[in-house]
């Protein structure tokens, strides 16, 4: 499987971004670099192995259940492209 | 055609922690938008979410008072999907490896016993609130406004196997899972607050066939009520569309309480590929025997155990242990009622009838009167040892409520305790008699009503205190 244009317009239409042609050329090639990178993974042979989803033998790692005030909301709402009532504005979600 | 209900349920039990799934942000509700969120709620890039240990124990307990086999290795899943109150694009859930498989649960419905099997439950964040600008449809709304204080609050979801035959054994089956988690205290089970949602799979099939039926799912079940009648009138709808000869379609609708109907909100084949995955972020949750041992042994002594204890040492009837361990809140004031020597089963009848019909009437709660329950037991023993009749006992009942005054004050300040001077009460009795010589004629004419409206009428006199057993035994020594 490769990465062509059509798949990362239709992923920049879900992930709400607009690129130029240039944009969407480039884009294609690294998603695609990338995508054939980690596609070499299917060469190792994993016969006998448990499947995994983490490099690291690292386990249970949790939080105690106490809360912590996070101090700059403003900060986050900031980064919505608009805001109403102290809301992060979206546009209509359903068209006709 | 002689049709056989098939029902299964999706119940979420939002988990009443402190802070969230994966942040230390607050996870109690409030109406102030935005006021619980941070970066790992939101889906702020670079964030990192760390499980809260609380949500595993409270979903172990869950697991453990449903006979639930509990997962060794977990493992948590992003499952995908776009929607504006989703804001990291995918949900964390569990998927594939579920904490808690193969549990079952005992339902009664009109003294039928069934075993109702749990296939699976599992830990996953709730997602925030849209609210539609412009219309309160979706469709016609011109934009949208994200509220996430909601998001990634924790919640468990509790998946029943479709062995469920009617909206009766369904809504019995909710019940009893909305009693278990307040009894283990992991959720506080309000349905209209919707800490407690609930979704039905419904199918029908023909008596006596194996193979189940198509299914559509039903959403937007808020109450125990609005179980039974969407399911009712989904399996109405699916045997008319069987009988005229068509097919159901597999599709998620909406029940409208107002119009109690289930409207088509998608159909399936289109549904999302959710392209769930192992979540990368989060490591394997490994669970122990000495883990699960310690959860086992802290877990509260729960309804069934507890029906059966009164049952057997308190000698309550079936009927009586059903009725007073249905409330978490009832049963830890019958608890401490009779801690103080009430009477078991007066105790029961006393909260079950008068003390919740009081409160009824005044539309509040056990927790916001100022009946406690050695108040409630100084009441009882008095009745218990004559000095007052039940009756009295009623009366003084709503200012015990009221005020928190305890009973033997407010029997003497009223001088309402009960008479057992054989001499006063002799006075009342031959006053009575002298004045009812129809009557007497009556009694000894052998008309057992004329004897009660005797007894009524010595007991107007002596508003109500004289001591009834001892009226009784005057009255027939009089008479004979």
């Amino acid at each position: 499987m490769t990465i062509d244009k059509k798949t990362v317009e239709h992923l920049a239409k879900l992930s709400r971004l607009r690129f130029s042609d240039n944009e969407l050329v480039s884009f294609t090639k690294s998603l695609d670099d990338i995508f054939q990178y980690a596609n070499s993974l299917q060469k190792v042979n994993t016969d006998g192995i448990s499947p995994s989803a983490h490099a690291i033998p690292l386990q249970n790692v949790f939080k105690e259940d106490e809360v912590i005030t996070y101090k700059d909301i403003d900060k986050l709402l900031d980064n919505c492209a608009d805001v109403e009532n102290h809301c992060f504005k979206v546009p209509r979600i359903l068209t006709n | 055609m002689n049709w056989e209900i098939v029902i299964g349920l999706e119940i979420h039990a939002q988990m009443s922690t402190k802070s969230k799934l994966m942040c230390n942000c607050d996870a109690s509700f409030t109406s102030e938008a935005n006021t619980h969120i941070c970066p790992i709620c939101t889906g702020q890039p670079g964030m990192l979410p760390v499980i809260n240990k609380q949500v595993v124990e409270s979903a172990m307990m869950i697991g453990l008072a449903t006979k639930c086999n509990i997962r060794k290795l977990n493992e948590f899943a992003r499952k995908n999907y776009f929607y504006p109150d989703l804001p990291k694009g995918y949900q964390i859930s569990q998927y594939d490896k579920p904490i808690c498989e193969n549990g079952s649960l005992e339902i009664d419905v009109n003294g039928v016993k069934r075993t109702i099997g749990i296939t699976r439950i599992h830990m996953e964040e709730d997602a925030g609130k849209l609210v539609h600008a412009g219309s309160d449809n979706i469709k016609d709304a011109s934009y949208s406004l994200a509220d996430l204080n909601r998001s990634s609050v924790p919640l468990c979801e509790i998946v029943s196997e479709p062995d469920l035959r009617s909206a009766e054994e369904a809504t019995a089956y909710a019940q009893k899972i909305r009693q278990i988690v307040r009894y283990l205290g992991v959720c506080d089970g309000n349905m209209e607050e919707g800490s407690l949602r609930c979704d039905a799979n419904i199918s029908v099939r023909p008596k006596g066939q194996t193979t189940l039926g198509t299914k559509t799912e039903v959403k937007n079940l808020n109450s125990f009520k609005a179980i039974e009648k969407a399911i009712n009138i989904e399996v109405e709808r699916q045997i008319d569309i069987l009988e005229e000869g068509g097919e159901i379609v597999q599709e998620t609708r909406h029940y409208n309480e107002a119009t109690n109907s289930t409207k088509s909100m998608r159909s399936k084949e289109d549904a999302h590929d959710y392209r769930y995955f192992p979540d990368p972020d989060l490591v394997p949750l490994l669970i122990d025997d000495a883990w699960i041992k310690k959860v086992q042994d802290a877990l509260p002594e729960l309804p069934e155990e507890k029906k059966n204890r009164y049952m057997n040492s308190l000698s309550l009837s079936e009927y009586d242990a059903n009725v007073i361990t249905v409330e978490k809140e009832t049963v830890a004031f019958f608890e401490e009622t009779i801690s103080f020597g009430a009477k078991p089963k007066d105790t029961v009848n006393w909260i079950m009838s008068e003390v919740l019909g009081t409160l009824n009437q005044k539309g509040i709660e056990l927790s916001q009167t100022k009946l406690t329950p050695k108040l409630l037991a100084e009441l009882l023993i008095l009745i218990d040892k004559n000095t007052i009749s039940g009756k009295i006992a009623k009366t003084i009942l709503p200012q015990i409520i009221e005020t928190g005054e305890n009973a033997e004050k407010i029997v003497a300040e009223k001088g309402l305790a009960q008479v057992s001077d054989q001499g006063e009460i002799k006075k009342i009795v031959e006053a009575v008699i002298n004045e009812n010589a129809k009557v007497i004629e009556d009694i000894k004419g052998g008309n057992p009503k004329a004897m009660g409206f005797l007894v009524g009428q010595i007991m107007k006199r002596s508003a109500g205190k004289a001591n009834p057993g001892i009226v009784n035994e005057l009255l027939n020594e009089l008479l004979s």
